[in-house]
Order: structure tokens, then C-alpha cells, then sequence
């Protein structure tokens, strides 16, 4: 009787265990931060969270998805928007950050106050400015819904769509937004070379950017005061509303540069609206302050030249294939 | 060589057989009871205790861990099971678990630790949507108590007590308690919101060093009942 059930346990778990998937990534990286193990990938989960990301359901009154704020022509952020808006046209205080190669990612939003992918969406779903709903009202919408019971019991062996199945499958799909066919990939890899330009571009980055925005991520996953002059309105003070640590004051998560030319407007609070703009804050913008990253403590000394040298270098960030997959697009029915 | 193989299977089922009975197991029933002085803990209409008076409408707290140890308080197993008991769901605050038949203490984790707090999404006690999570910073609430001081003082009191990281860490291990066959575990309350009320804090929402220190008082109220 025991071995009778144990073995139909097993065919069970045969028939709605779904095709594996293995996060790809150049030989050359690091390990994912994320592990895997605990949630093993596979194409229903990441289904489910796709459709997940692209259901304004999640929101309170079924306006906002997560792809509102987060769309995948623009590397994921939301474009022309300094602060991303919510449900009822709520502005809320920061820039929403892409999502690219989140499973590198240690620590979360720009302050570093959420501690795991898994866990990050619920800030969003939460927030009033944002969703302005919880994850229990989220599983209590869709646990009912035929669709999600089908993908759920796909997914995960389990028909009854939980909280954590929610987070899980979210985190499923956002972990395969990987990008890593640029042009610089491609350089790297030995399959083109840059112009003289963006070689010019390359060398300048990495005499004055790497630091902070290390390859081949382009960020080091660290958080620092890049000396941007306190918005009195919105009166940020970054890491140090999480720590309450005075050292942390005004410091933010170091951004990735991948697909940069996507995903302005730029800095925390969206305040630059194209790279000259950036540059010239490194170039003659940065405010002394305790927290000042040390490597800012000089302005970083660029010719106009030089600039649109390493413009043309941070244009080769961009990966079409990524911007352009439509496996991340809208959840067309399958 | 014959022998030498008898002997090596003797010693084999012996082996066997002592790790089989220390490992025999038979169930154990907890019964907690949130307390106010020598009166249980409800949440409908105002309770006494002492010369105080309390309004109780949320008290919902995560045990964890359950570690069983022998007469000599060596180790003898743990259950890496998260509960979460609440005293509006009669049911959550009885735990029927095993015992090692040789248990004759019992020591829990009050909250969730520092590894299931950074590990992601979890199911059962430890899903978000049982309303015990933060959202907008990462991190389980251990312990939610809500309600009024009726008198003599009149002030409104709400403590979330939670945190994982560094000196924030709420974390903590209930005394050794002695086992005996049904155990009832009181948890005083009263004792709790007294200490809180003496050191004016009456609102904590986020990990802090008195979410740390209070979270200590909180694991040290498990005490068992006399029968």
C-alpha cells in the first residue's frame, strides 16, 4: 500500500515535471549570486512568472503590471520617466532600475534593502505609490484563475498558487534576462573589433570607470556616493534609511552600464536625461561631501573628444538580441 | 575467521539495534498559552493582571527549530520547522511533533534565523502572504503584539519585532524547559508589555537595537505551566 502510493508519487512527478533550464552565460563571468538550487529553473516556471510579470492583476485595482515600469525595449526601466509612477498616477521617489543580469545581483533596489531576487517583488506589489496591494491579495485574485492553477501545477506539482510560488516563478523569468551579446561581448569573444573610437572610448572607461562599473557586469555591486548634489524635495539619503548608518549617507547602488543607451533617464532620482549629461556631472559636478566615493574625490578630467570617446565605447553596451528578445515580451497564449 | 565475521555482525546489530532505540520517537503535544498575570490571553474585551489592564487584538509569533536534548542537556535531535502561532487560531498555538524517547528537554527558536532570512521565498508558516514579512526591506517579523494599555496608563502599543542582521539580530532560544508528557508552555504577556511599558516604548516597526533587546524579553517568557 505504502510503495503502491510511493510509486505513484513518482509517475506524478514525472508528468508534471517540465524541461529544466540552465542559466546561460560566457565562461568568462562569475557564478550567479542566485542559487539555483533552491529554485531550479524550469520553462513552466519561468512561463508562469512571465505571465505573472506582464499581469496588471497585480496591482490593486488591476491597472499596473510589473511591466509598466519595466519594459523590455528599454532594457527594462521605464523610459522618459525620472521617478516611475504607480497606480491612481502616484510618483514615487526614485528611477526604476533595468533588470538585467539579476542573477549576479547580491542585494537589491538602490538602496540595497531587499536581500534576495525571490523577495524583491514584493516591495513593488506593496508599495502605495506602486501597486498598492500585498501578496496575499495577489494570491487571492489569481489562485482561482484556471490559467494560473494549469501553469502553477506545471510549474511547481501543485495546483494551489501560493505565495511562494508567486515569488518564485517572478524570479524564474526575471533570471533568464541575461545580456550578454553587445558589441563589447562580441569584442571580447575576438568575433569584431571596436573602431578607434570606441577603443579610444574602452581605454578611458577603464582608466576612469571600472572601478565602480566593473566588467564584465559593469558594476561591482557595491554602493556609493558618486557626489550628486542632494535633492532637497525628495531629501534621499539612499543606504543609510536601511542601515541608519551615518557613513552610508546619500549612497546608492552602483548601476550596471549594460544597454545604457535604453535606459535613461539616469541616476537614482532619473535627474540626467542623456550620457553628456552624466559625463559632465563626473566632469566638473560632483559635490565633496564625507561619504564621496574616494575615487571621485578628483573630477574626472575629459576633452570634448574624449567624451564622445567614451560615449562611442558605452554605445557598444547595448544588446539588440536581449532588447529585442520576444521571450520576454508580452505572454502571447501558447 | 568465521568468528571474526560473527563478531563483526554482533557488533553490527547491536549497533544498529542501541541507534534504533535512541532514535525511537513517539509523539509530543505542546500546548501554548499566552498569559496576562494568572489570566489566558484573549483578545475579546480587556483583561487584568495586577493592578494593569490590557486590550490584546493581534499577537501572532514564529517558533522554530525545535531541539530536543537528554538528561545531561546534550543534544539529541532539532526540527528545522517554522511555526507560526496565533492567538486568534486556537489550533496554531498546539504543536504535535516526535520526541526522542529519551527527550527530557526541550529548547525552541523564538523568530525565524539569520538563514531563513536571506534564503528567498519559503512555503507553509514561512509563506509572505501569512502577513509576517516585510516588504519594503527584506526580512521575517518574528513577533506581532498590538493592542491597548487600559489603564492605569492609556496608550495604544504595537511592537513588530524583527530583524536578522548584526546587532539587530531578534533571533533567540527559549530557556532549557523541561519535558513531560503534554507540556504547556505559558507566555507572559503581561510581563512582556510591562518591561515595554516601563521603558516608554509603545511603537516598534522596523529592526532596531530595542526591537533586539525586547525581542530577548519576548524569548524569555516561555515558561512551563504548572499542571
Amino acid at each position: 500500500m505504502i510503495l503502491g502510493f510511493g510509486a505513484l508519487l513518482i509517475a506524478a512527478s514525472h508528468t508534471w515535471q517540465s524541461k529544466p533550464l540552465k542559466l546561460t552565460y560566457p565562461d568568462s563571468w562569475p557564478k550567479p549570486a542566485y542559487d539555483t538550487a533552491r529554485n531550479p529553473l524550469t520553462e513552466a516556471g519561468v512561463w508562469l512568472g512571465r505571465n505573472l510579470f506582464y499581469d496588471p492583476a497585480l496591482s490593486k485595482d488591476n491597472t499596473i503590471s510589473c511591466a509598466s515600469c519595466h519594459l523590455s525595449f528599454t532594457a527594462f526601466t521605464h523610459v522618459d520617466h525620472a521617478l516611475s509612477h504607480g497606480i491612481d498616477d502616484r510618483i514615487g521617489t526614485r528611477n526604476s532600475l533595468v533588470l538585467i543580469n539579476l542573477a549576479w545581483n547580491k542585494s537589491f533596489m538602490w538602496d540595497g534593502a531587499v536581500n534576495h531576487l525571490d523577495m524583491q517583488a514584493l516591495a513593488p506589489i506593496s508599495h502605495p505609490d506602486e501597486m498598492g496591494s500585498s501578496i496575499a491579495e495577489v494570491v487571492e485574485k489569481l489562485a482561482p484563475n484556471p490559467n494560473y492553477k494549469m501553469w502553477c501545477f506545471q510549474a511547481f506539482g501543485d495546483s494551489n498558487l501560493t505565495g511562494e510560488y508567486v515569488l518564485k516563478a517572478l524570479a524564474q523569468f526575471q533570471l533568464t534576462l541575461i545580456s550578454a551579446n553587445s558589441k563589447y561581448d562580441q569584442m571580447q569573444r575576438g568575433e569584431i573589433t571596436f573602431s578607434a573610437q570606441e577603443t579610444r572610448g574602452y581605454d578611458l572607461f577603464k582608466a576612469n570607470c571600472n572601478s565602480c562599473h566593473t566588467e564584465p557586469l559593469f558594476t561591482n555591486g557595491s554602493f556609493q556616493n558618486n557626489g550628486l548634489p542632494l535633492d532637497s524635495l525628495l531629501g534621499d539619503t539612499g543606504r543609510m534609511m536601511v542601515t541608519k548608518n551615518e557613513a552610508d549617507n546619500r549612497t546608492f547602488k552602483v548601476p550596471t552600464l549594460r544597454n545604457i543607451e535604453f535606459s535613461k533617464p539616469f541616476m537614482h532620482d532619473g535627474r540626467f536625461e542623456s550620457l553628456s549629461q552624466v559625463l559632465k556631472h563626473y566632469q566638473s559636478g560632483i559635490e565633496a561631501s564625507s561619504t564621496l566615493a574616494k575615487e571621485l574625490e578628483k573630477n574626472i578630467a575629459l576633452s570634448e573628444t574624449e567624451k564622445i570617446d567614451l560615449i562611442s565605447f558605452l554605445l557598444t553596451l547595448s544588446d539588440k538580441e536581449f532588447l529585442f528578445n520576444t521571450a520576454f515580451g508580452y505572454p502571447k497564449k501558447k | 575467521m568465521k568468528r571474526q565475521i560473527t563478531f563483526l555482525i554482533s557488533v553490527f546489530l547491536l549497533l544498529f539495534f542501541s541507534a534504533k532505540s535512541q532514535t525511537e520517537q513517539s509523539n509530543f503535544r505542546l500546548q501554548f498559552v499566552p498569559m496576562f498575570g494568572d489570566s489566558i490571553a484573549t483578545t475579546s474585551g480587556i483583561v487584568s493582571a495586577g493592578n494593569n489592564n490590557y486590550h490584546l487584538s493581534k499577537c501572532r509569533f514564529y517558533l522554530s527549530n525545535f531541539q530536543f536534548f537528554d538528561a545531561d542537556q546534550k543534544l539529541i535531535s532539532t526540527e528545522s520547522q517554522a511555526y507560526l502561532l496565533d492567538i486568534e487560531d486556537p489550533q496554531s498555538l498546539i504543536i504535535i511533533t516526535t520526541k526522542p524517547k529519551n527527550a527530557t528537554y526541550i529548547m525552541f527558536g523564538v523568530g525565524i534565523d539569520s538563514i531563513n532570512n536571506v534564503s528567498g521565498a519559503m512555503g507553509g508558516a514561512l509563506d509572505p502572504t501569512k502577513g509576517m514579512y516585510w516588504s519594503w526591506q527584506s526580512g521575517y517579523i518574528n513577533v506581532k503584539l498590538e493592542g491597548n494599555f487600559n489603564g492605569p496608563h492609556i496608550k495604544k502599543f504595537e511592537y513588530h519585532l524583527g530583524g536578522y542582521a548584526g546587532e539587530n539580530a531578534c533571533y533567540n532560544t527559549s530557556a532549557f524547559i523541561p519535558i513531560s508528557d503534554t507540556l504547556n508552555i505559558g507566555v507572559s504577556l503581561s510581563e512582556f508589555l510591562n518591561l515595554a511599558e516601563a521603558q516608554e516604548t509603545f511603537k516598534i516597526m522596523s529592526p532596531s537595537a530595542t526591537a533586539a533587546q525586547l525581542s530577548k524579553v519576548f524569548a524569555a517568557l516561555f515558561q512551563p505551566l504548572n499542571p
